[in-house]
C-alpha cells in the first residue's frame, strides 16, 4: 500500500485556471519524491495541500490509505522545511528544534536526547545555544532540517530547501540530504525548480507545468524518454535540441530548409513532427560518414567538455556536447553526425509519439 | 615578448604625510559632515535646543509678567516645588493618568490589530474604522467626548438611565473626571497604536505560523511563542511613545476639564501651562518643565535599560 496518495487533486483560487489540476500520484514509504517545474507551476501548492495548510478544491489526499482531506496539519504526522527555513529568530538553535516537541508534549529528557542526536548528525553541537542570526546560511538550513528530524515524523516535506544557499554549498547539501534521508528512512517530498537537483536527488519525480503533471518517473526514464516537448526541454542542461520537421520518405526536413537523411531509423506516420535530439548525440562526422555540415555560432569551454552551438537552419540553433577541449573557431563549418537511434519524435501537440498516456495510478478510496 | 612587466610601484610616501596634513584632512571631513547636518541642526536648534536652553536659564530666575528674567533665584524654584502639595498632587495625577491610559491603549490596540489581521475579510474597512481616530485632532475629539459626557444630554448618561442607573456628572465629579479624560484619551490614541501594531503583525513571516501549525501549536501558544516575541520591537516602541505622550498630555485636559475639578485632572503639563500663562510665573513654570524633562528622560532610560531586554530585534 502506498504511503501517501493524491487522487485527482485540484486546487483553484477562484480564477479561470486552477493552480493545480488533476494530480494523481502514489508515493511509497522511504521514497525521495521530487516535484519539479518552473516557478508558478503549482509545485509548492501541492506541498501545501499535502501539509493541510490549504484546503483542496476537489480530490483526495490519502495518508496510510485514509482520506486525510479534513485533517489539521499536525494530525498528518509530517514535518516541513521551508525555503526561508522559518526559524524563530528569538529562540536559540536548541529551542528552535525543541519547540516542535514541546507542542507535542514530548517528555523533557526525550526532547533533549533527540535534540542532541540531531545536532550530532548535522554538526550543530557547537552552535546549539546560538540564535539563528548568528549562524551562516548553511547552518540555518541544517537547523531547519534538524527540526524536521527531531519531530521523527514519517513524512517530511521540503520546499526548495537549498535555493537560498550558494552554488557550492548547494551541491554539497544535495548529497548530504540524500544520505540523511536514507539513514533515517524518511519519506521526503521535495519541491524544486532546479532540474539538476531533481535529477541528482530523486528516486522518482513529477514534472509540473501550469499546474498540470507532465510526467512521473525515475530521473533516467524521464531524461531518456520524455513524454512531451516541455519535459524534453526542461530536463537536461543544455536542453534537448528541438526542431519542427516534415517527414519525408527516408529523411526529415528541418524547418523546411535542412534535410537530414536517415539510414536505419523508421519514421513516424505523421506528416509534421517535432524532432528532439540530446546534445550528447551530436558528434563530429568522420570522413566518409553520412553527415550534415553546419556553421559554429557559439562555443562554451567547460574544461572537461565543450558545448558547441551550430546554426542548422535560419534561427535554428542546436547544441552539441563533446568531451574534452576542442580547438574550434566561431564561423567554422563542421561536418556533424547525428545518432539517429536517439532521435525522438513528438506530435503536433508536443506529445512524444509512442509515449504511454499518463495513467491514473491504481487507487482505492476508502471513506 | 618574454619581457615581464611587473607592476612595481614606489613605496607610499608615508613620511611625506605629516601630522598636519592628517589633521587637515580630518578637519575637512568634519566640515563636510557638518554641511550635511546643517539643515536639521538649524531646525533642531531653533525649535528644540534654544527653547530647552532658555527654559533651563529661566528656571533659575525670577521673572516679570513678560517672562523676562529679573533676579537670579538659584534653586529656589525647585525647592519651592518640592515643598508644594499641588506639585505632588499633579505628579500623582499624571502617574495615575499614564497608568490608566498606556496599558489599556496598547492592550486594546493589540486586540483590535489581531482581530483585523486574522479576519482577512473586510480588512480594509475595519482598518480604516479603527485607525480613523488618528485623523482627528485633539480638539475635535474632545468636543465629541464633551457631548457624550454631558450630564443632561450626553449619550453615556442616557444609556445609563435606560438601564436604570443614576446619572453621573462625569467631568465635574472629582472622583470620575480623571477616568473620564483617560477613557477619551485611550479612544484618541488607539488609531495610531492600532495601525503600528497591525503593520508589525503583517511583517511577521507567515511561514513561522505555518511551521507552528504543522508542529501542532495551539492558538494561544502561537500567540505567546511567535506573535508576542516577534512583535516585541513594535510593542516596545508604541509603549514608549504612548508613555511619553501620556506624560505630556495637555489638549484634552484643556478642552474637557481645565485641570479641575479641584485639581483632579491637573496633570503635569497642564500645571506648567497654568503656572506660566495664567499665573505668569515663568521661572517656576520653567523649573517644573525641567523636572518633567528629567522624569521623562529617566522613565525612557529605564524602559530601554530593562524592558528592551525582552525585545527581540530580527
Amino acid at each position: 500500500m502506498a504511503f501517501l496518495e493524491l487522487v485527482e487533486v485540484t486546487k483553484s483560487y477562484g480564477g479561470k485556471k486552477s493552480a493545480v489540476e488533476n494530480v494523481n500520484v502514489a508515493i511509497e514509504s522511504g521514497e525521495f519524491f521530487v516535484l519539479v517545474g518552473p516557478s508558478g507551476c503549482g509545485k509548492s501548492t501541492i506541498l501545501r495541500l499535502i501539509a493541510g495548510l490549504e484546503p483542496l478544491t476537489s480530490g483526495y489526499v490519502l495518508i496510510d490509505g485514509q482520506v486525510a482531506n479534513d485533517w489539521p496539519p499536525h494530525a498528518r504526522r509530517l514535518s516541513m522545511v521551508f525555503q526561508n527555513y522559518a526559524l524563530y529568530p528569538h529562540l536559540t538553535v536548541e529551542q528552535n528544534m525543541r519547540i516542535v516537541l514541546q507542542a507535542q508534549k514530548v517528555p523533557k529528557e526525550e526532547q533533549v536526547k533527540r535534540c542532541m542526536e540531531a545536532a550530532e548528525l548535522l554538526g550543530l553541537t557547537d552552535v546549539l545555544q546560538r540564535k539563528p542570526r548568528e549562524l551562516s546560511g548553511g547552518q540555518r538550513q541544517r537547523v531547519a532540517l534538524g527540526r524536521a528530524i527531531v519531530a521523527q515524523t514519517p513524512l517530511c516535506l521540503m520546499d526548495e530547501p537549498l535555493s537560498n544557499l550558494d552554488a557550492k554549498l548547494r551541491a554539497k547539501m544535495r548529497s548530504e540530504l540524500r544520505r540523511l534521508q536514507r539513514q533515517l528512512g524518511m519519506t521526503v517530498i521535495y519541491v524544486t525548480h532546479d532540474q539538476t537537483e531533481a535529477m541528482t536527488m530523486a528516486d522518482r519525480m513529477m514534472i509540473l507545468h501550469d499546474g498540470r503533471p507532465q510526467q512521473i518517473g525515475s530521473p533516467l526514464d524521464v531524461y531518456n524518454s520524455p513524454d512531451n516537448t516541455f519535459v524534453a526541454s526542461f530536463i537536461g542542461t543544455p536542453p534537448m535540441n528541438l526542431a519542427e520537421a516534415h517527414v519525408l520518405e527516408h529523411s526529415l526536413l528541418l524547418q523546411n530548409e535542412r534535410p537530414i537523411r536517415l539510414m536505419g531509423r523508421s519514421l513516424p506516420k505523421a506528416e509534421r513532427v517535432t524532432v528532439g535530439l540530446r546534445p550528447e548525440h551530436i558528434d563530429r562526422a568522420e570522413s566518409g560518414e553520412e553527415h550534415v555540415t553546419a556553421q559554429v555560432s557559439h562555443i562554451e569551454w567547460l574544461g572537461n567538455e565543450t558545448l558547441v552551438t551550430f546554426e542548422l537552419a535560419k534561427n535554428l540553433y542546436w547544441t552539441a556536447r563533446w568531451n574534452g577541449q576542442w580547438r574550434i573557431r566561431l564561423g567554422e563549418v563542421v561536418p556533424l553526425a547525428f545518432d539517429e537511434q536517439a532521435l525522438l519524435f513528438f506530435d503536433e501537440r508536443g506529445k512524444r509519439i509512442g509515449a504511454p498516456s499518463i495513467k491514473r495510478e491504481e487507487v482505492r478510496v476508502r471513506q | 615578448m618574454n619581457e615581464r612587466v611587473s607592476p612595481v610601484f614606489p613605496p607610499a610616501p608615508w613620511s611625506v604625510r605629516t601630522k598636519r596634513a592628517a589633521r587637515q584632512a580630518a578637519m575637512k571631513s568634519w566640515l563636510e559632515g557638518m554641511v550635511y547636518l546643517f539643515p536639521s541642526l538649524l531646525l533642531f536648534g531653533v525649535f528644540l535646543f534654544y527653547p530647552l536652553g532658555r527654559t533651563m536659564y529661566l528656571s533659575v530666575f525670577h521673572t516679570d509678567y513678560q517672562g523676562q528674567p529679573t533676579e537670579f533665584a538659584g534653586l529656589a524654584h525647585f525647592v519651592a516645588l518640592l515643598q508644594d502639595d499641588s506639585f505632588w498632587h499633579s505628579l500623582k495625577a499624571t502617574i495615575l493618568f499614564a497608568a490608566l491610559t498606556v496599558p489599556t491603549t496598547v492592550a486594546v490596540s493589540f486586540g483590535l490589530a489581531l482581530l483585523v489581521h486574522e479576519t482577512r475579510k473586510g480588512i480594509g474597512i475595519f482598518r480604516t474604522i479603527f485607525a480613523s481616530t488618528m485623523g482627528m485632532s485633539v480638539g475635535v475629539a474632545s468636543v465629541i467626548w464633551m457631548f457624550m459626557y454631558n450630564p443632561a444630554i450626553g449619550i453615556i448618561n442616557r444609556l445609563l438611565s435606560a438601564i436604570g442607573g443614576v446619572p453621573v456628572s462625569w467631568l465635574l465629579d472629582q472622583d470620575t473626571a480623571l477616568y473620564a479624560v483617560a477613557a477619551a484619551t485611550i479612544w484618541m490614541n488607539i488609531g495610531l497604536t492600532f495601525l503600528l501594531l497591525l503593520a508589525g503583525l503583517q511583517n511577521i513571516d507567515p511561514s513561522l505560523y505555518e511551521s507552528a501549525r504543522i508542529a501542532g501549536m495551539s492558538y494561544w501558544r502561537q500567540l505567546w511563542t511567535v506573535t508576542v516575541p516577534l512583535l516585541s520591537p513594535t510593542l516596545f516602541f508604541v509603549t514608549t511613545v504612548s508613555l511619553i505622550q501620556a506624560l505630556q498630555t495637555f489638549g484634552q485636559i484643556d478642552f474637557l476639564t481645565k485641570g479641575g475639578p479641584v485639581e483632579a485632572t491637573n496633570v503635569f503639563v497642564y500645571a506648567i501651562y497654568r503656572e506660566a500663562f495664567v499665573n505668569y510665573q515663568f521661572g517656576s513654570a520653567s523649573a517644573q518643565a525641567i523636572v518633567l524633562f528629567l522624569i521623562i528622560a529617566l522613565v525612557t532610560f529605564l524602559q530601554f535599560r530593562f524592558a528592551e531586554r525582552k525585545v527581540h530585534y530580527q
